[in-house]
């Protein structure tokens, strides 16, 4: 991509590319985790790189059919599909006409259409009509569930990659392989992958049981924990709990989802890609039909459910079934459109500008309505599509909306919405999604478990280290294939009294030893780090190339930081009434809660601005958030253009 | 679902780069506005430099 764009590329230039690579592990059965890719494109939300880990079995078949990597450039002037057939050892592209935009047929036509005999061998690629009048478009990645019978998907969901690809008139990329082993990827030591992964599964399936029972209830069993620690979000973040989460939270699902054992990859022991048989949407195109629904996990239960006011799981099931069909987003679909209901309620917009729509907190049918408006390209849902950051400057320019509150509840940083946890007492998080290199996406920097649940960072110093070390694992993860869940989700028993909890160091051991059985680099626990510093700093180096990438970019809404509202504060009195007297030595008698209001927003936004001192530091940073010469040259990454980058930018 | 219809307008026959140790070191460039369809070796060096794996 570096290669590709330059300084002044957008995202609907031609030059644009979408990236995809599945990394030297990944496409290895059995192991956990084994079968991601990860997709890169400039966001049409953020200007910047954005990149997704996303399952389904494409990125390990186009690795099987001879390619590392992926590059797709260009615009077509009519919709294309691309095969790239490992089996045949060919690649075709084809204009297509009359093929549905609606990514559920879509997927289940094209793998129907280029093996009918053998589905299993056939992954897809595809957006969905939303994808086209929206920049919240994903992309589904398909697999072929043999014992159902029928197409499944995963989605690289943030940034706005299908809206690019929508863009380019792709209307979907296929790949085609065979026979998938253990020896597919043809490991250095056979023998010692075959032991790894014995290890690590059968850890996996003797604790999933006993800890999140992922096998049953997905990302789900996360509603429970993160409504007991108060951060859940609901109404646009706005609190943190709910006395009705119980009925979107695992145990609800647990008895919705269709039994059995799914992965997105094959043989992976996590199973928690659950899905909803026979289930009956009640608006749009598929209002009464049965169809099935790949989901929800956590994400889309709190986004398009709690954040809405919303705590109705069909209404849920209905919102992820048509966001993946229409290509949308679910994350920033949640939080966008709980952003609209904030506004809607505070008066900022009115039925007027909305189409005569009520869009109070709890509205389902009208939240369901803005996504069919997406898909057909019309009304107000068109406005919502261009996600937060541009309806904030519509909402001012058209409306007249106050800008200042705007800026304070719309929950998007970089452009990107925020992810589905309520951060305002977790400075850990507010780092790791202030300063996550492509918006606050939790799957950077997923710091709100160890601080808030395990509390595995109680210092300062502790939050800015992890600020270090986490994002560079997660990019690990990213870089070789594999997903973030098998490391830290389920750990081992004794995991709290090894030296350093927070990093699952067996598990950090056992992927030293996978890498090293695949690749025949003898690699060390300690080796996997430096894999990634170079990789993440060249990303946030990548930034700056698009005029982004500086201290001033890693800003938040004050919402993730601390109450904006008296409602807010007073829902929370005690602990902000105890924070204020006992950590910053104020004397609140007297004081009115706006007041209180104010001086505690002085005192969090001090504290954010310092933990971005510290964690450039950490980082080898300037304090503008800039790689210094001495990271990059330490990292090897000073090619000629990156130091003359860096010399634009007065870092010499 | 009404039948859709696919126009080959470009195919290309190359031969299956093996996977060796986890890579294939090539990668598959597609330009969708002329067809262009290229298949390059991944530079070593590159491959050192910015990902240590």
């Amino acid at each position: 991509m570096w290669n590709s764009v330059s300084g002044d590329t957008k995202w609907n230039d031609p030059e644009n590319a979408i990236c995809i690579a599945s990394g030297p592990l990944g496409g290895t059965p059995g192991y956990p985790g084994g079968g991601k890719s990860i997709v890169t494109t400039i966001s049409p939300l953020t200007g910047i790189p954005i990149d997704s880990n996303v399952g389904g079995y494409f990125g390990p078949y186009k690795k099987f059919a001879g390619f590392d990597v992926l590059e797709l450039t260009g615009k077509s002037d009519s919709e294309v599909i691309i095969l790239i057939d490992g089996i045949e050892s060919t690649i075709k592209i084809y204009e297509v006409s009359g093929l549905t935009d609606d990514s559920y047929e879509l997927s289940m036509a094209l793998t129907d259409y280029f093996d009918k005999e053998k589905p299993v061998n056939i992954s897809v690629v595809s957006t969905g009509s939303a994808a086209k009048n929206t920049e919240l478009g994903c992309l589904n990645f398909t697999w072929f569930d043999a014992k159902r019978k029928r197409v499944r998907y995963k989605q690289a969901g943030r940034g706005g990659i299908g809206t690019v690809f929508a863009h380019k008139n792709i209307k979907a990329v296929v790949a085609r392989w065979s026979t998938v082993s253990m020896k597919t990827n043809q490991p250095a030591d056979l023998d010692a992958l075959k032991n790894v992964t014995k290890l690590h599964a059968g850890e996996i399936n003797t604790l999933d049981p006993k800890q999140n029972r992922m096998a049953l209830v997905g990302t789900t069993h996360l509603v429970p924990i993160m409504n007991d620690h108060d951060c859940l979000p609901v109404n646009n973040f706005r609190y943190g709990m709910h006395p009705e989460s119980k009925v979107i939270g695992e145990e609800v699902y647990e008895h919705i989802f269709d039994k059995g054992f799914d992965g997105c990859w094959r043989g992976c022991a996590v199973a928690c890609a659950h899905g909803v048989k026979d289930f009956v949407p009640f608006t749009g195109p598929y209002k009464g039909q049965k169809v099935f629904v790949d989901g929800p996990e956590y994400e889309t239960v709190a986004g398009c459910g709690s954040n809405l006011g919303v705590f109705d799981p069909f209404f849920i099931l209905e919102m992820n079934f048509y966001c993946d069909t229409y290509g949308l987003d679910t994350i920033s679909i949640g939080t966008g459109i709980a952003f609209v209901m904030e506004c809607f309620e505070m008066g900022l917009i009115t039925k007027e500008h909305t189409g005569g729509m009520d869009l109070s907190f709890g509205n389902r049918l009208n939240a369901l309505e803005l996504l069919h408006q997406m898909a057909r390209g019309e009304g107000f849902g068109v406005i919502v599509g261009k996600g937060i950051r541009k309806m904030k400057e519509i909402f001012a320019s058209d409306f007249g909306a106050d800008a200042a509150i705007m800026q304070d509840i719309g929950m998007e940083s970089k452009g990107l919405e925020f992810s589905e946890y309520m951060t305002k007492e977790s400075l850990a998080q507010q780092g790791g999604y202030g300063m996550a290199l492509k918006g606050p996406q939790h799957d950077e920097a997923w710091l709100i478990f160890l601080d808030m649940v395990h509390n595995f960072m109680p210092t300062f110093e502790n939050k800015a280290e992890a600020l270090h070390w986490f994002p560079m694992f997660r990019t690990w993860f990213g870089l070789c294939g594999l997903c973030k869940l098998p490391w830290n989700d389920i750990v081992p028993e004794d995991n709290r009294e090894t030296k350093e909890p927070a990093k699952v160091i067996k598990h950090v051991g056992w992927y030293a030893d996978f890498f090293s059985s695949v690749t025949g680099r003898k690699v060390k626990p300690e080796d996997l780090i430096p894999m990634s510093e170079a990789v993440y700093n060249f990303q946030r180096l990548f930034n700056l190339k698009m005029g982004y990438g500086t201290r001033e970019h890693d800003t938040l809404p004050y919402r993730s930081m601390g109450p904006v509202t008296v409602d807010e504060y007073l829902s929370r009195q005690e602990r902000y009434d105890t924070a204020l007297t006992e950590k910053h030595g104020v004397d609140i008698s007297g004081m009115t809660v706006e007041e209180k209001v104010a001086q505690l927003r002085k005192f969090r936004e001090e504290q954010y601005e310092l933990l971005k001192d510290a964690v450039y530091e950490r980082r080898g940073w300037t304090p503008n958030g800039i790689p210094t010469v001495a990271t990059v040259k330490r990292l090897g990454i000073d090619f000629p253009d990156v130091m003359e980058l860096l010399k634009s930018h007065g870092v010499e | 679902m009404a039948d859709f219809t696919l126009k080959e307008i470009k195919s290309l026959k190359y031969n299956r780069p093996e996977i060796s140790k986890g890579y294939t070191d090539h990668s598959l460039h597609i330009n969708v506005s002329s067809s262009d369809i290229n298949i390059r070796p991944v530079e070593k060096e590159g491959q050192g430099k910015i990902y240590r794996g």
